[in-house]
Order: C-alpha cells, then structure tokens, then sequence
C-alpha cells in the first residue's frame, strides 16, 4: 500500500481470502478517516483467477469508498480473469476501471473524463 | 478482410486513434465468433492500452437476444480490464428489436452511427475535434 498524490494505491493478493479483504477495507477506512484522501486504486494485477464471489468482494470496495465521499478505480485486471468472470455472468457494474495504474490515477485526477458518466 | 461464407471469421481491430480502437463487425455473430472478438479485442487493449473500443454492428445481419448477450459480455470484459465499449451502427430496426426482446443494453454506450461514437471516444480520451477556418 502507498499513497501518493493524495491517491492511495491498494494492491490485492493472488490468493484472496476474506481476510484480505477485511484488511483492505481497515487500510482504506483508516487512511480515509485522516482526511485529505483524493481516491482509491485497487490493483489487481496479481489476481490469476478468481470466481464471482471474490470478485463482489474486491469491487465492494468501492462501495466502502463511496461512504467517505472518495472514487475507486480497479486496475490491471488480467484478460484471463475478466472472460472468466464474463463467463460466469458476473456484471461488474458502474465501477470505473483503468488498464494501467497511471491510467487509474489520472482517472481519479480527471474525473471529468469518465465516459460511463457522461 | 471478414470470411464469412466458410465461417473462418477474422476480427481486425484498429487502433484509430491513440487510445481508440475500431471493431467493425459484418455478417452473423456465433459463440465462436464472439469469443474470438473477446479474445482479440482484450488482448488488444492490454497491448495499446486504449481506453475506448468502438464496436460498429452496422454491418451484423441480425440482432437478436443471443447477439445481444454476446455484445454485452464483450462490453463487460473489455470494461474489467479498463476499456469502455460504444457500440454503433444501432440501426432504427436494431433499436425496436432490442426493446421489443426486452434486451436492457444496462451501461453500455450505444450510439446510431460512427461519428457519434468517435466523437465520444475523443471526449473520452481528451481529444477535441475542430474545423480549421
């Protein structure tokens, strides 16, 4: 985890468990509870599989970023996952997404520019 | 170039613009084929790292609700991995088909022809477009 810009950078692990998603959401509750925070990037690049059910999970974080008021911005999801999860029906919704981290942070910088949005 | 009688399908994506790929898609969308769009067109935007994939159906011979559904999985993808899909071309009669299928196309942006969706991705990826005097 590092925050930068004002931006905090969450990285998810391959292996995701409960656990790590608990501990993702104290990290984004306790760094946004300090105020100041522009928004949240989720990287996903070492997630090699997942199902739906981790799926949910990790983008329920940006719900929780929603509560303070701050965007998130998932990352560097992999080919293989995403028509995994495509194929499993699983609807990602009106999540904003980036294939690069730089991407996802001058998402969050230009927010005018979300075309989901528009 | 598309070979659609004997069904060997290619899927050329170009890249249109810095940060916007075209697919333009004629003759009949299959599972096998839709896959194969899926396939080319991720492993396109990983490797451009585009943020918008215009996906112009004008040239699709019929849409029902199984090529609507494999629109959507491929607006879907491509949205997980950080692209946003306009799909064009949407014809008048495309339009009541999906409606009268009850087909809700949920977030994906759907534009009547080409230039609509262009002038979007340019929105999109910070491009303006003006008339020289």
């Amino acid at each position: 985890m590092y925050a930068n810009r004002n931006i905090l950078v969450l990285t998810v692990p391959a292996d995701i468990t409960s656990t790590d998603i608990a501990h993702l959401y104290d990290e984004i509750s306790s760094v946004a509870a300090t105020g100041g925070l522009q928004g949240v990037v989720v990287d996903c690049s070492k997630i090699l599989a997942a199902d739906t059910i981790q799926a949910r999970r990790v983008f329920r974080v940006a719900k929780l970023a929603r509560l303070y008021r701050l965007s998130a911005v998932f990352c560097c999801i992999r080919e293989g996952v995403a028509t995994a999860l495509v194929e499993l029906d699983f609807k990602p919704g009106d999540v904003q997404t980036a294939t690069t981290v730089d991407q996802a942070m001058q998402q969050l910088e230009r927010p005018d520019v979300n075309l989901a949005a528009s | 170039m598309n070979n659609i009688t004997n069904g060997t399908t290619a899927t050329p994506v170009n890249e249109l613009w810095d940060g916007i790929l075209l697919l333009s898609v004629f003759g009949t969308i299959d599972s096998a084929r839709s896959k194969e769009m899926m396939e080319t067109m991720l492993a396109k935007v990983v490797q451009t790292s585009a943020k918008v994939i215009v996906l112009d159906i004008l040239g699709v011979a019929v849409v029902d609700s199984a090529v609507a559904n494999h629109l959507l999985k491929i607006g879907r993808a491509t949205k997980l991995i950080g692209a946003d899909t306009i799909i064009s071309g949407i014809s008048p009669e495309v339009a009541v088909t999906l409606v009268e299928l009850g087909i809700d196309l949920e977030a994906t942006i759907t534009t009547a022809n080409l230039s609509d969706a262009l002038q979007l991705a340019f929105d999109r990826t910070g491009y303006t477009i003006e008339q020289s005097k």
